[in-house]
């Protein structure tokens, strides 16, 4: 960190090194305005300074020059300037006052008007931030059928508001921390005073204020900045866009960071089972939230497996299918001139292809990357005798299964997973299989995020019933927080949460 | 001190569970076939009483005193404990790896070489125990319930070829066997060593005593179960003939109509105990060992890893081979040779007639096509003299461009004139053979290579469905349905005899009873009929008594009670049926009741005459003895003709 430079109480210093600073006669969006304050026995020399684009100028119009022009009769010059001017001739709420002129340029660079009066040892800076910016849309990848349907949006107050206006508390703490040497981008650390475990709070908040780095750009990075193992195969966070779903993450009892730029709210620690569950179980009935849980989850083995264990039957335990499949698939293969192997692979290639080239291609190309993959790959593909028709239906389920998990990073993460499984089932068969699985469980096994355990409460066990963790419980059952977390406040509700059944002598009422 | 506090109640007793039970995939088996036959199970029990008792006694004592557990406090104590430990664990490293690697490359993998299964044996625990001893527990706590269940499910599948009296005799191979050779066993409970480096590291709050005294009681549990189910579905005169007793119990449980074994599960369950052992292994040898360092694999290192993988999947490892590289064997004739021994007769399915291209030359092939439709397209049949079967395939693969496989074989049809011979050295070859399912169904023909050549489905397309469909068909009131292990099995059986279908190009009628191991008679459909009702297997086979007729099933086996009277001994058997009055009159029962006694004591009788035991009365006799040599004594079969027989059959309607 460079030596913090005081601001002194000459009006015409403090220009100069503006100037200088800002380079005025280059910067275009800069804007310098002389003026002078009124005071009752005469004028004080002042200006104001801040980026055009970034403020709303009817602010600047009519609270902060209209008044510093024109209401400051009372007061003589030998008054205190700073307190006159911020309490008697300002009608401005987020105002306040700055002393040295790194404070400064962190507030100017982020829409706010800094005004430096002669006299004062320091600038006010009055928060008129007008830039323009996205509203509050609807979620895109969490997307809900029954939930609420906002998302959060590029501007860390909104995003706070967002959050607050569900959790109505004021135990919600919203720490505000730069990252960023240069940028200063203002961060927001959100937790429940009285829930969340402290020194978790603090080990994050430590990370966050140790992070010495010119800039910052998204979650994204904040994310890699944080996490222990970068290269790790699995995603370790959890990002959410929907402000629902970090509130009910706050209530049980984790972190949420937040920051400006980023329509992303990072979640810590997120364990295995927060990366399965989706936007819509919470709003939908109890049965149905666990039928989809479990179809997720079986997309999510086959999505894993499906292509590595077609390969390993296929290529190493013929005696595992039933013989009518065996003998129809010899016959499909009986005209294609490669091995299984490099089938596979092509296919998935082509797969991942598509995957890639769908988020590019502008939605009015879009209904002929389907005809594409459709038509040419599939149907040309076996009809040219380069691929057999059953890697069609293997390829597509195990895609299809990647598309079913809730988290986009998840998602590529298992095809990443698909592909080592492939050339270990290749390489060994089902024995290849396991080794990859049990290398894949060592390590994700053995990984903690923020000392909670990835797989908690599936292993360690922790006293938390692990069907609880992998299926929904309905909302009367979900009595305690995570043990993982060592919350302050274990217990969520009573155990008896619907009163009306309670029969007042210690019974059900029928 | 953080290291030493995260192993919990779960993790240790999966970790003790384990420790205990993994042999049942290695050595545990065969060294209970080895010591006592029969009373394996017996043995299996009271060496894990023992065990249990010696265990209880060990951690009653450790708690009481605690610094035990840390070798006290003298230095050279504690420097030979963990030395005796380090080479314990490193031994017993070695020795699973050896024996995991023996296992999956019988049964799976026969072609690969043993180093390169060890490899990735050791790059899975490897991986586990670079990644810490939170990884090795907790791989544990993630997998051991799963192994569990597998093999119980496996146990439970295998029960349904469970034969309760091959427990019998009850004391085995003598007593001192069991409990003198049996003490040997023990040491396959060795591992146990374990608790003496775990205990010390468990959290503060888990009762050590308690927990690993309920995971090693559930591994003798669960180890005592498949014993007990192994040496129920076998003969005891079968363990001579088969090294692996649990093997052939996975690769014969199969899920039912998808026609696929359980293999699957076996081999995943058997590489992830393996891989669990030896992280396990290697762990407590790191312990033991003491202060070691060791770095995990850079990337560089890794990368050169993967690609050293990725070598080995596009070069195409040994045991893999694609599916249009394999010639699929789908039944398989035994005939007298002329010239050598055998004419083998392999009928090998033909996909190119199977899949879709069948339709296209159809039409183009027009009018031909009906002239040639006698002949069975779906299918290349080749016959081959030689000594034995296996000669017979190393001939076959001359005759092929593709590899030969007989991992679908569906049936085995043996020409009577080698049933009359060495039907049963035939059999057990084939049994043993890793390919060959044990479920694989037999038959009679009058010679297997007509039979094999004139067969022509006329319901199904695929061959091989046809002989799926007809010889499991349980509904056949004229022919039993055996297979290829229900032969051996009772083939090698002194206390009961095999019998088998007799098949021709049209139908699938009679049977052949056996003595001994070969062919002493064949009987008509109506015969077969009456051993469908005696053994069981009858489901609604129409019978005409009096004026009326009837629906007879039966629905369990008979109960067959033995009388060893030196005078007069006798045979009762209770033969249960239900019958569904089809037309007629309920009174016309009687008739139906005193026609079938009747002709059931004539055909046991008559089988009986000629010493051959159908039914496995001798199997019940055996209940009554107390070891395999006072049975072997015993003289059964040249009494078998001296018994009278009574049947009383009991009609529900």
């Amino acid at each position: 960190m460079t030596e913090k430079i005081k601001i002194g109480t000459s009006v015409a210093e403090n220009r100069a090194y503006i100037v200088a600073q800002y380079e005025s006669d280059k910067n275009f969006d800069f804007k310098m305005r002389d003026f002078k304050i009124r005071f009752a026995d005469g004028w004080v020399d002042g200006f104001l300074v801040f980026y055009d684009g970034m403020v709303n100028k009817n602010f600047i119009n009519r609270d902060l020059m209209r008044s510093l022009l024109q209401s400051g009769g009372q007061e003589p010059l030998s008054a205190n300037r700073e307190e006159t001017i911020l309490e008697k001739m300002t009608p401005i709420g987020p105002m306040s006052i700055l002393r040295d002129f790194q404070e400064v340029a962190r507030d100017v660079t982020f829409g706010h008007c800094v005004i430096f009066v002669d006299g004062v040892a320091g600038a006010f800076t009055a928060d008129v931030k007008g830039w323009d910016g996205r509203g509050v849309g609807q979620p895109i990848r969490e997307a809900s059928l029954s939930g609420p349907q906002e998302a959060f949006n590029e501007i860390l107050v909104t995003d706070i508001a967002l959050i607050r206006k569900i959790l109505k508390t004021p135990d919600l703490i919203a720490e505000n921390v730069s990252i960023g040497g240069e940028s200063q981008t203002p961060c927001g650390l959100l937790y429940l005073r009285g829930v969340t475990n402290e020194s978790l709070v603090a080990e994050i908040r430590r990370r966050l204020t140790e992070i010495d780095i010119s800039y910052v750009f998204s979650t994204g990075d904040v994310e890699m900045l944080l996490e222990e193992k970068s290269f790790f195969p699995m995603t370790h966070t959890l990002k959410t866009e929907r402000p629902d779903r970090a509130a009910a993450l706050l209530a049980e009892g984790k972190v949420v960071v937040l920051l400006q730029g980023s329509p992303f709210a990072l979640v810590l620690p997120t364990t295995a089972t927060d990366l399965v569950e989706a936007a819509e179980d919470n709003y939908v009935r109890v049965t149905e939230a666990n039928f989809m849980r479990l179809v997720r989850l079986a997309g999510i083995f086959l999505a894993m497996f499906l292509p590595g264990l077609f390969l390993a039957v296929l290529l190493y335990h013929h005696e595992m299918l039933p013989t009518e499949l065996l003998l129809a698939i010899e016959a499909s293969r009986e005209p294609v001139p490669f091995p299984l192997v490099a089938e596979l692979i092509l296919m998935t290639l082509a797969f991942e292809l598509i995957k890639e080239a769908s988020i590019r291609v502008p939605s009015p190309v879009g209904a002929t990357l389907g005809i594409i993959g459709g038509l040419i790959l599939g149907q040309a593909a076996v009809e040219a005798n380069i691929v057999s028709p059953l890697l069609i239906i293997i390829v597509p389920i195990a895609g299809l299964g990647s598309f079913a998990t809730p988290s986009v990073s998840l998602s590529r993460s298992i095809s990443l997973m698909q592909l080592i499984y492939i050339i270990f089932g290749a390489a060994a068969g089902l024995l290849g299989i396991v080794c990859g699985a049990f290398i894949s469980g060592s390590i994700l096994s053995a990984s903690e995020t923020f000392g909670v355990p990835f797989f908690s409460p599936l292993t360690p066990k922790n006293g938390d019933s692990v069907w609880g963790s992998l299926l929904i419980k309905p909302i009367w059952k979900k009595e305690r927080r995570p043990r993982n977390l060592k919350t302050q406040n274990p217990v969520k509700q009573p155990h008896i949460s619907r009163k009306w059944l309670d029969d007042n002598k210690g019974g059900k009422v029928s | 001190m953080k290291e030493r506090q995260h192993l919990g109640k779960w993790e240790l007793g999966c970790l003790v569970f384990h420790a205990c039970f993994y042999k049942i995939f290695t050595t545990y088996p065969k060294q209970f076939g080895e010591i006592s036959g029969t009373a394996a199970w017996i043995t299996a029990l009271y060496t894990g009483l023992l065990f249990l008792a010696g265990l209880w006694v060990i951690l009653w004592f450790l708690e009481r005193y605690r610094p035990w557990l840390t070798w006290g406090s003298n230095r050279v104590f504690r420097i030979i404990g963990r030395g005796l430990l380090a080479a314990y664990w490193a031994f017993a490293a070695i020795w699973a790896l050896r024996e995991y690697t023996a296992v999956l490359q019988e049964e799976a993998y026969l072609r690969s070489p043993g180093w390169f299964l060890m490899g990735f044996f050791l790059l899975g625990a490897g991986t586990a125990v670079f990644c810490g001893s939170k990884a090795v527990y907790r791989m544990h706590s993630l997998t051991v319930l799963g192994i569990g269940i597998a093999m119980a499910v496996v146990a439970i599948l295998g029960l349904k070829y469970a034969e309760p009296g091959y427990l019998a005799p009850w004391l085995g191979t003598g007593t001192e066997r069991i409990f003198g050779d049996g003490l040997s066993t023990l040491f396959l409970y060795t591992d146990i060593l374990l608790i003496f480096q775990l205990i010390p590291r468990c959290r503060p709050e888990v009762k050590s005593t308690r927990t690993v005294m309920t995971g090693a009681s559930l591994a003798v549990l669960w180890n005592l179960l498949l014993i007990l189910v192994s040496s129920m579905s076998h003969s005891p005169e079968l363990n001579n003939i088969s090294d692996n007793l649990i093997y052939p119990l996975t690769k014969a449980a199969y899920f039912g109509k998808f026609w696929s074994r359980l293999d699957a599960v076996y081999l995943i369950a058997l590489m992830t105990s393996g891989m669990l052992y030896l992280s396990m292994a290697f762990h407590l040898l790191k312990l033991a060992i003491g202060k070691i360092k060791v770095k995990t694999p850079g990337r560089k290192k890794a990368a050169l890893l993967l690609c050293f993988l990725l070598v080995f999947s596009l070069t195409g490892c040994y045991d893999g081979r694609e599916v249009e590289e394999s010639a699929y064997t789908v039944a398989l004739g035994i005939d007298r040779g002329e010239e050598k021994a055998y004419t083998y007769t392999f009928q090998l399915s033909n996909p190119l007639e199977l899949g879709g291209n069948i339709e296209m030359e159809k039409k183009e092939a027009g009018k031909e096509e009906e002239e040639s439709a006698e002949e069975n397209k779906t299918v290349t049949n080749i016959t081959i003299e030689a000594e034995d079967f296996y000669l017979a395939v190393n001939r076959l693969k001359s005759h092929l461009s593709k590899e030969p496989d007989f991992s679908h074989l569906k049936v085995i049809v043996f020409s009577k004139e080698v049933a009359e011979g060495d039907i049963l050295e035939n059999a057990s070859l084939l049994f043993r053979e890793q390919e060959i399912r044990p479920s694989t169904n037999v038959c009679l023909a009058e010679s297997a290579r007509e039979f094999l050549t004139q067969v022509k489905p006329t319901l199904e397309r695929s061959t091989a469905r046809y002989y799926e469909l007809l010889f499991q068909n349980r509904n056949t009131p004229y022919a039993p349905v055996v297979e290829l292990r229900e032969f051996v099995s009772r083939g090698t059986d002194i206390g009961w005899d095999p019998v088998m279908p007799v098949a021709d190009k049209e139908k699938l009628m009679g049977m052949g009873i056996f003595q001994d191991g070969t062919l002493v008679r064949e009987l008509a459909g109506e015969k077969a009929l009456l051993y469908q009702f005696l053994s069981g297997q009858a489901r609604e086979i129409a019978v005409t008594a009096g004026e009326s007729s009837f629906s007879v099933t039966s629905p369990h086996r008979p109960q067959i009670f033995v009388d060893r009277d030196l005078g007069n001994p006798k045979v009762t058997v209770g033969v249960p049926l239900e019958a569904d009055l089809i037309y007629g009159s309920e009174e016309d029962i009687s008739y139906l009741m005193a026609r079938l006694e009747g002709e059931m004591t004539d055909f046991l009788r008559e089988t009986m005459m000629e010493s051959c035991d159908v039914l496995g009365v001798g199997n019940v006799a055996r209940q009554t003895m107390l070891t395999q040599e006072e049975w072997e004594q015993a003289g059964w079969r040249e009494k078998l003709s001296q018994f009278d027989i009574f049947i009383q059959t009991s009609i529900k309607i």
